[in-house]
């Protein structure tokens, strides 16, 4: 635990000296700000605006600066070959591997706090009303992060340049929002004589399924979320995160620096 | 006691391309055995296999056949790496970290207290020069400077044995004339060290027990102190008869 701790705190200040990672959160603050004006563009819903263009910056922002620091962090470290000495001292593989996520969590979760603080602020300024549900979207957020940081960290250590590793973990993003159109289009072809039902099943579950944690969208409207769907929703995103990086620490496990 | 003992060590590479895959031999059914508290120097030409057998003995690739002894124990064994300094060819570090944030970064990758490892790091420091330089970031360092940090990397721990990759490749005379002190200190001190090198004035200078790799086997091993001919023509020799 005190390895993981140790490589899980030098993750983080790496990071957190890294130009890119200041590009990302200044980026994202001024997003986040210049909602005020498209805000203007419909001033009965001033707030409204405010939440929705914020929470999904929060979002891309930190799922952008997730994948830099996955991708970056474990597949520079290969590559430039630094790892061997970490590797020659005694880290068990899956030590490095959990030491290394654990970190690029911690500095998403500062990166998704800090962006939240500032739209709150913004928020309370435009006499926004505190919704509770503003921290379950954050939250769900966060998980969304945990599971593609877990995946982004795979992807980096089976792909061999860091513009694959991007590419695929973007890819994976883009396809966990619209798993459920997969069942749409299983009907559709179904309906024209085309049977990969196991095929398209198969992707709906290797892929993550973003949309379930999308709690964002229902902000401002009833809350349809019970207790149990929360509890299943932060089951799954854990386990799915969980399968990952152990997927990540078998591959690691055979690894040769 | 041996220090490092190995049996048919092997290492195949295999680069697989799409559909094919391309088999190069780093190393064949390599058997040594280096004593304890003496310096081995491995001398060899570029591509003769030194990197992958220091690499093999720490654990860094796996062998494609044979076996490694460390102090009487196979590895892999987790609790040996504590035993053991690594320094490779090209120390490739961290540059956001300051030299005092690297060293506490691979200390705390030991079982040390807090204050042993507080201690450690200081002692270390001093005893590469870099005490000033404590707090400068290592991308702010010159190259001879990173190099002290590479040496600072292995003696934090206090290892028994030392497995340096081409110390003095890349040094000015100055650099090389500090590393072989430090090498000649080590040894006086008791530490095992396998040192490999293709600079044979180096190697006929610190170490006790020569080995001579040439395309992945090993030719010839002899005592530095019972050599009747130079070193030099032994190694020219050595590597012309295997060509």
């Amino acid at each position: 635990m005190k390895k993981i701790f140790a490589i899980a705190e030098y993750t983080v200040k790496e990071n957190i000296r890294h130009r890119i990672f200041y590009t990302i959160f200044i980026f994202a603050l001024v997003v986040i700000v210049s909602s005020v004006i498209f805000s203007m563009l419909s001033p009965e819903e001033e707030t409204r605006v405010i939440l929705d263009i914020g929470l999904g910056t929060i979002e891309i922002f930190a799922f952008l600066s997730a994948i830099f620091a996955a991708v970056g962090l474990v597949l520079g470290e290969m590559e430039n070959k630094s790892i061997s000495l970490i590797m020659a001292r005694p880290v068990r593989r899956f030590e490095y591997i959990w030491g290394r996520y654990s970190g690029i969590l911690s500095i998403s979760l500062f990166n998704i706090l800090l962006m939240s603080s500032g739209l709150l602020f913004l928020l309370f300024i435009k006499g926004w009303g505190f919704d509770f549900r503003f921290l379950l979207a954050v939250t769900f957020i966060f998980l969304k992060v945990i599971i593609i940081s877990a995946v982004a960290i795979l992807i980096s250590l089976i792909s061999t340049s860091a513009i694959s590793s991007i590419s695929m973990t973007f890819f994976f993003w883009v396809l966990g929002h619209v798993t459920d159109h997969l069942k749409y289009l299983n009907h559709v072809l179904l309906e024209r004589g085309v049977r990969i039902t196991i095929f398209l099943k198969a992707i709906y579950y290797l892929l993550p399924n973003f949309q379930y944690l999308n709690v964002k969208d229902y902000m401002g409207y009833p809350n349809p979320l019970g207790g149990t769907t929360i509890f299943w929703q932060v089951v799954y995103s854990l386990a799915y995160a969980s399968v990952a990086t152990w997927l990540s620490v078998l591959v690691f496990s055979r690894k040769e620096f | 006691m041996t220090a490092i003992r190995t049996e048919n060590l092997t290492k195949i590479y295999i680069r697989k391309h799409l559909f094919s895959s391309k088999k190069t031999t780093a190393l064949e059914n390599l058997n040594l055995e280096i004593e304890d508290r003496k310096v081995f120097g491995l001398l060899g030409l570029n591509g003769s296999g030194k990197t992958t057998l220091l690499k093999l003995l720490v654990g860094l690739l796996f062998p494609t056949k044979g076996s490694v002894y460390i102090f009487g124990q196979r590895i892999p064994h987790l609790s040996l790496l504590s035993r053991i300094g690594y320094l490779p060819e090209f120390p490739c570090f961290l540059m956001y970290l300051t030299a005092s944030e690297i060293l506490h970064f691979y200390g705390k990758l030991y079982d040390f207290s807090t204050k042993d490892r507080e201690k450690r790091v200081e002692e270390t420091l001093d005893l590469v020069d870099l005490k000033e330089n404590r707090n400068d970031r290592l991308a702010d360092f010159s190259k001879g400077m990173l190099e002290r940090i590479g040496m600072a990397q292995v003696l934090l721990h206090d290892p028994e044995l030392l497995l340096l990759d081409e110390p003095t490749s890349g040094l000015d005379p100055l650099g090389i004339k500090k590393m072989r002190q430090t090498i000649l200190r080590l040894k006086e001190e008791g530490k095992t060290i396998l040192l490999s090198s293709h600079f044979v004035t180096e190697v006929e200078r610190v170490c006790d027990q020569v080995g001579i790799l040439h395309k992945g086997n090993l030719k010839r091993v002899v005592e530095m102190g019972g050599l009747k001919v130079g070193l030099e023509n032994l190694f020219t020799e050595t590597v012309s008869e295997g060509a």
